[in-house]
């Protein structure tokens, strides 16, 4: 049992590790383009920021988690052997507790302070204040609609441009955009920009982000809204300026059709 | 007491025996889609019981199978759908094989032709070797990235010079090329496997609008059966196959049909064959069922026949039935305050009539029979509506006249009853719609458009508002407009019901709490 | 006293243990002794096979999650031909969201709340403390049987137009309040509302019992820092409910009167839900939906303590009892313990990060949950320095107490991803944090109810749980749970969304079925491998070897008690003269000195 005991223990430790590091193999299956043993690659401004935060802990994590599972793996082999005599006859120790209370909290004061600023830069009211607003996004049961201000700039208007499923943005842009909801709680998240927010029915909430790639990318509903929540998709398309520009132009064409070209 | 040793290594026994058959069923699992199967409606056998009750009917039972019989025939299981004898429809079909004889020409046409235009033209340009020519299908882009990734660089050394014919491989590429092509459009059976999947939960295995699901969203999915479709560009007929494509892109905002654009053009274009087969085959039902009946319990097969043509036919028509604007649409920024003002009277006075059924502020609580009897104190009792009434189609304007301070009032001697009213406040499908919380004294909806919630189902651009007050909606409530009506105040009332959802928008909400909180801040400046 | 009574002694009398002062009372019929009895030991046990119960229920629930994960839309075994006849037997999305909704209110309300602070408290407490019964028995039988019409709730809210709740076990407004929002909020949210609001009674029934009992009935001698562990981590946990429970009560009682009188708590203006303007209809708006997840989590965060801290506890107290040492830094583990249902109390918000609350509140939130690691980085430092310098003891209790701390180690590791608020935009709601809670839930107090299980059976009925099945239970759950749930950290990482039907419609998302195939072969695997524990325990409960008062030579008061302690517990004084984890004293020749042992 002694031997059994410390290999499973021993398995969690190498497969977790091993999991992680070749993801590949782990995923049992062909990884598509785009995606590393990490998070998908990010796009957006603020992706590097939350990636090295999440990277920094993962290191973290790994030491402690070798250091922790090591020791119980040997503690485990070690002590389980049958040999005479009792145990050590330790209460504990103070300095110890003192060593694995300071150190654990130094580091932990440093991840907490380390990411206050991407914080605040991602979600207060500061990142928005003052920038256009580009577009408004609603969530409803069980679609995304977007909608653009036409020549008159004003949102809600008759020449306002409205697109289904599809978002197109221009790259290198900041994007401030309303987001609403018509009905019940969605969350509008999009993996590659590192970005997600609650849209809150009777809230209209900004947000933001600035996308440094090109590139058509998953919008994803992350807040159960009912039995549609797992087809709530949308796509978010980052062009050049022109290029949207031109989408907008050909959207407006559309608009105002007047059917004649469908004969 | 039982000695321990034998009952530990009999429970050691019995456990794994246990696992290891768990994991004997492990290997080799391969867990399958379940079968549908396609039965007759209600409203089929609700008939031919009442046929049966009236005695002009001996078996229902045995009427119901033959009418299953025959759509089988022609329309194929759940399992294996496919139009009779009608397997790949992107090749020539020879007419000469089983069947076809019977169908006259226009109907052959009709059929082959409809099934054949997807990818066609991009097809015929590959066939004809035009490759530079083929134009990328909107949305199809993995079909688009294999063409002009895989396929292309080897059919054209240049621009000019198309192809190579002493190039011994060409040939081999000339076919894989027409073979992608036709490999991105799924066979009615892959696409009836995605319909299960994505579509049948709410639409029902027969495209009944009565899946598991249908009776918790509002409105109701589709009952493709009556062929008719709300949110199309023709004139009150079936829909052309753009008009469901566009559905299925566009979803129907307002209505838990979303947006399924995340698939590709191929797998859009396979379901709306299979959404046409399944309405086409609702239809030629409830066609055999009034034909069995009259000829007393027994269905010829010519009957079968005719009756597919003559349901095919009707989709046939439909690009003949498209609806365009003459010119142009006037655009947003060109609205004057006129065109709104004259709007406004439109929708308001008798001739458009829009306020009796959406309200006089587009809320869509029109005024209800029941309360016009508060409103004119001479109309006692119940209202009876006259013969001639109900075969005009009954409409508001016979009853309702406004006033001169712009209030509805009963046109005198016009009298309707409660029952009738229930009748022509159901739609086509038979159902009386839940009201977005409006209802009448008696607790009746007719869910009229509400304006104020800028939600509009069948697209909001002003086209699409032009087609539905022109035209109205087939199969509702919602007639077409009277024919004093010319396009100008068609599009004044279009701009009008735009500033009614503009002025309720919540973006106006917004602007407002913008607003008072600048000022807020100004004064605290101050 | 002088009539006869049933078990009944008066607080602060002191010398619990005087049983031989109780007069002799006539025998007790069977229903009044072995179903509506008052015997802490009898509702214990009661609370331990309900919540076994449900356990089986809420991981029928778990598999055809699975199954849709792995196959979706392919014919469901069982429950498909039975609901869905004609539609191809595949489940439809909104059975989904009801499978997913039940299975976490299950798990949390009816099985591991009920095991580790019913069962396991219940039956513990007195025992642990030397008292012969809690404080107030007929309040304790009130608290088991205020279960049942939560049963009942539990039950209808199943049998209703539209099916089960379906809003997920958060029950986020305006999903669960507006009828139409989702076909489980007809009717089926209303029971679930009132399942909760008794569950909530019953907790609180029964941690007044609990916090009453501890503070007044311990055997002379018995100090506060002379109670075992788990006595510590079920007091805390009884704090817990206390002060939190009233909140969650609240609010089901607001969200009940949002759904069935139209008040306006939780909805705000102009929704159109499914067509249904709720304003038109009467009903009252202006409210805020976040309103109810600051209410909801205010309870439901100390209530993942409470899930956790009374496992903590008992791990602690088996991991001292087999690995023959005593507990290393008892203190530390009390103040640790301490703090972390203090802090408990102040990190709700972290699971609002991303929902539209002020953002200024996610760094407080945020500090508060990164300092929360720190206990708990503690005790599992503690639990490490108790195995160094030990003489393991590898018996079924110790090896599922040491799977509960390793698998404690990567939930609590993963948990300081979440605690980063950036980094939490993007797992927030992915299967990361279901690997997080998962773990800790499952790795963590299933376990050591495991761990539990086989340690005091013998106290509860007198007979051993065999000691090969037992084994061989914990190697096969020990893999299969981390085949499991340590793949979902894979999911998460690539972003997979929770509470997703089908998701391999993503270009994102299509590369992970054969992954979701792997961890639902492994589920099944892992439920099925239940079947021996099961076996074990009923088998055990008529034939297993019977035992005396301390089989495992263990030093704390429950083993003083003839196994199964009969009335009153114990048949002789007890008076404690040490703390509970004297093993290896060098003061007696054996490897452990039990805490009423009076050496002369």
């Amino acid at each position: 049992m002694r031997l059994i005991a410390t290999l499973l223990f021993a398995a969690l430790l190498v497969f977790g590790i091993w999991s992680f590091v070749d993801s590949e193999t782990f995923l049992l299956g062909p990884m598509p383009d785009g995606y590393s043993w990490w998070w998908p690659e990010y796009t957006s401004t603020f992706g590097g920021d939350i990636d090295f935060l999440f990277t920094f802990i993962s290191w973290l994590i790994l030491v402690f988690f070798v250091g922790t599972m090591g020791a119980l793996i040997m503690f485990v082999f070690k002590y389980s052997k049958k040999r005479e005599g009792k145990a050590v006859f330790s209460h504990g120790n103070h300095k110890l507790e003192m060593i694995w209370t300071g150190i654990p909290a130094a580091l932990l004061l440093i991840i907490a302070f380390m990411q206050m600023t991407t914080w605040a830069d991602i979600k207060f009211a500061g990142a928005t204040a003052g920038k256009q607003l580009f577009a408004e996004v609603f969530a409803s049961q069980f679609d995304w609609r977007f909608r653009y201000p036409g020549i008159d700039g004003r949102f809600g208007t008759a020449d306002d441009i409205e697109s289904v499923y599809e978002f197109v943005v221009p790259v290198d842009e900041d994007i401030v955009f309303n987001l609403r909801s018509h009905d019940v709680l969605h969350s509008f998240f999009v993996p590659v920009l590192r970005l997600k927010q609650d849209a809150v029915p009777g809230m209209t909430i900004p947000v933001w982000f600035n996308s440094m790639e090109e590139g058509t990318f998953d919008l994803i509903c992350a807040e159960l809204c009912g039995w549609g929540h797992y087809k709530m998709a949308g796509r978010i398309t980052v062009v050049s300026r022109a290029e949207f520009d031109q989408w907008i132009v050909d959207k407006t064409a559309e608009k105002y059709s007047n059917g004649q070209e469908n004969q | 007491m039982k000695p321990q040793v034998s009952n530990r290594s009999k429970l050691r026994t019995v456990s794994l025996g246990v696992l290891l058959g768990c994991l004997s069923q492990a290997c080799g699992f391969e867990p399958q889609a379940g079968t549908i199967h396609y039965s007759l409606s209600d409203s089929t056998h609700a008939r031919l019981r009442r046929a049966y009750e009236d005695g002009e009917v001996a078996n229902p039972g045995a009427v119901a199978v033959q009418i299953q019989g025959a759509l089988e025939m022609l329309f194929g299981s759940a399992a294996e759908p496919g139009y009779m004898l009608l397997d790949d429809w992107i090749g020539e079909i020879d007419r000469s094989a089983g069947g076809y004889e019977e169908l006259d020409d226009a109907a052959f046409d009709a059929i082959k032709v409809g099934n054949a235009r997807r990818f066609k033209m991009q097809l015929q340009l590959v066939e004809a070797r035009r490759y530079a020519e083929v134009y990328r299908p909107f949305y199809a882009q993995d079909l688009w990235l294999e063409w002009t990734e895989d396929h292309l660089p080897g059919l054209l050394e240049n621009p000019d010079a198309p192809y190579d014919e002493s190039d011994p491989d060409y040939g081999t590429r000339h076919e894989e090329a027409i073979a992608l092509f036709i490999s991105h459009y799924p066979t009615l059976r892959e696409s009836s496997d995605m319909y299960r999947q994505h579509c049948l939960h709410c639409h029902g295995n027969e495209g009944g609008g009565n899946g598991p699901t249908a009776d918790f969203v509002s409105p109701r999915p589709r009952d493709y059966r009556l062929g008719k479709f709300k949110w199309t560009a023709v004139d009150r007929n079936q829909p052309r196959r753009e008009d469901l494509l566009n559905i299925l892109e566009q979803g129907a905002k307002g209505s838990a049909m979303p947006s399924f654009m995340r698939f590709s053009r191929g797998q859009l274009e396979g379901l709306v064959d299979y959404v046409r087969l399944l309405a086409i085959r609702g239809e030629v039902e409830t066609l055999l069922v009034g034909d069995a009946i009259d000829g007393e319990g027994d269905l010829p097969a010519s009957s079968v026949l005719v009756n597919y043509e003559f349901v095919w036919e009707k989709w046939d028509a439909a690009p003949g039935k498209y609806v365009a604007v003459e010119g142009d649409v006037p655009r947003a920024h060109e609205v004057t305050p006129e065109m709104l003002e004259h709007g406004r009277e439109l929708f308001l006075g008798t001739v458009a009539n829009c306020f009796s059924c959406h309200g006089p502020d587009g809320r869509g609580a029109g005024v209800s029979l029941f309360e016009l009897k508060e409103i004119d104190p001479d109309a006692d009792g119940a209202i009876v509506l006259t013969e001639d009434d109900l075969v005009a189609g009954w409409m508001f304007k016979d009853f309702v006249k406004t006033d001169d301070a712009g209030n509805p009032v009963l046109v005198d001697g016009h009298t309707v009853t409660e029952e009738k009213v229930a009748r022509h406040k159901l739609d086509d499908w038979g159902i009386a719609r839940e009201t977005a919380g409006i209802l009448d004294a008696k607790g009746f909806g007719s869910n009229p458009r509400n304006f104020q919630q800028s939600i509009f189902r069948g697209g909001s651009r002003p086209l699409d508002f032009y087609r539905r007050i022109k035209y109205g909606i087939y199969g509702t409530v919602m007639p077409a407009a009277a024919p004093e009506l010319t396009d100008d105040d068609i599009w004044s009332l279009v701009y009008f019901v735009l500033s009614i959802a503009e002025e309720h928008d919540v973006a106006r909400e917004y602007e407002k709490k913008l607003a008072r909180f600048d000022s807020e801040t100004e004064h605290e400046e101050h | 006293m002088s009539a006869p009574t049933t078990t009944h002694v008066k607080p602060g009398m002191g010398a619990p243990g005087t049983v031989r002062e109780h007069h002799e009372h006539h025998e007790l019929s069977f229903l009044r002794k072995y179903i509506f009895s008052t015997d802490h030991k009898v509702i214990g046990i009661q609370f331990m096979f309900t919540g076994l119960f449900f356990f089986l229920i809420g991981g029928l629930m778990a598999m055809a999650i699975r199954w849709q994960l792995a196959w979706p839309w392919t014919k469901m075994p069982v429950i498909g031909g039975i609901l869905f006849p004609n539609t191809g037997e595949a489940i439809t999305p909104e059975f989904y969201t009801m499978l997913f909704t039940m299975h976490g209110t299950l798990m949390i309300f009816f099985v591991i709340i009920p095991l580790l602070t019913g069962a396991f408290g219940n039956f513990l407490i007195p025992l642990m403390i030397g008292a012969p019964d809690m404080a107030f028995p007929r309040l304790n039988m009130f608290g088991y049987w205020a279960m049942i019409p939560a049963i009942a709730c539990i039950v209808m809210s199943f049998m209703n137009p539209g099916g089960g709740p379906a809003a997920g076990w958060t029950a986020y407004p305006p999903l669960s309040t507006i009828e139409t929002a989702a076909p489980g909020s007809l009717s089926a949210q209303t029971y679930w509302l009132l399942a909760l609001t008794w569950i909530g009674v019953s907790s609180m029934m029964g941690a007044i019992n609990y916090v009453t009992t501890i503070v007044k009935m311990r055997a002379p001698g018995m100090t506060m820092m002379r109670m075992p562990l788990v006595i510590w981590a079920l007091f805390i946990a009884a704090l817990l409910q206390l002060f939190a429970l009233p909140v969650l009560t609240a609010a089901s009682i607001m969200q009940i009167l949002d759904r069935t009188l139209h008040t306006g708590f939780f909805t705000p203006t102009n929704l159109v839900v499914n067509q249904m303007n709720p304003e038109m209809v009467g009903a009252a708006a202006g409210g805020q939906p976040l309103l109810w997840q600051h209410l909801f989590w205010f309870y439901s965060h100390p209530a993942v303590y409470v899930m956790v801290v009374p496992a903590m506890g008992m791990a602690s107290d088996i991991l001292a009892t087999h690995a023959r040492k005593p507990l290393f830094g008892y203190k530390p583990m009390v103040y640790s313990l301490a703090s972390i249902a203090g802090l408990g109390f102040i990190v709700w918000g972290h699971h609002m990060f991303t929902s539209g609350m002020n953002p200024a509140l996610g760094m407080t939130f945020m500090v508060s949950t990164i300092i929360i690691a720190l206990p708990s980085a503690i005790k599992v430092f503690n639990w490490l320095g108790t195995l160094w310098g030990a003489r393991i003891r590898l018996t079924t209790p110790m090896l599922n107490a040491l799977g509960f701390v390793a698998m404690f180690i990567v939930g609590g590791l993963s948990g300081i991803w979440m605690a980063a608020t950036p980094v939490d935009i993007y797992i927030h709601d992915t299967y990361i944090i279901v690997a997080h809670f998962h773990y800790i839930v499952f790795g963590g107090s299933v376990f050591a109810i495991f761990a539990s299980i086989y340690h005091w059976f013998p106290k509860m009925f007198g007979r051993m749980m065999n000691e090969t099945l037992g084994k061989i239970h914990f190697v096969g759950s020990f893999i299969f749970t981390n085949c499991v749930f340590y793949m979902m950290h894979q999911l998460g990482m690539a972003g997979l969304m929770r509470r997703t039907a089908m998701p391999y419609d993503y270009e994102t998302y299509a590369h992970l079925q054969p992954l979701n195939q792997f961890i639902s072969i492994s589920a099944f695997c892992l439920f099925a491998w239940q079947i021996i524990f099961v076996f074990n325990f009923f088998h055990s409960l008529w034939w297993g070897k019977r035992v005396g008062r301390n089989p495992w030579q263990g030093c704390s008061l429950e083993w003083e008690a003839p196994s199964p302690p009969g009335h009153g517990n114990f048949d002789h004084q007890i008076e404690v003269y040490r703390g509970p984890y004297e093993y290896a004293s060098p003061e007696v020749e054996e490897d452990y000195l039990p805490q009423a042992k009076k050496l002369s």
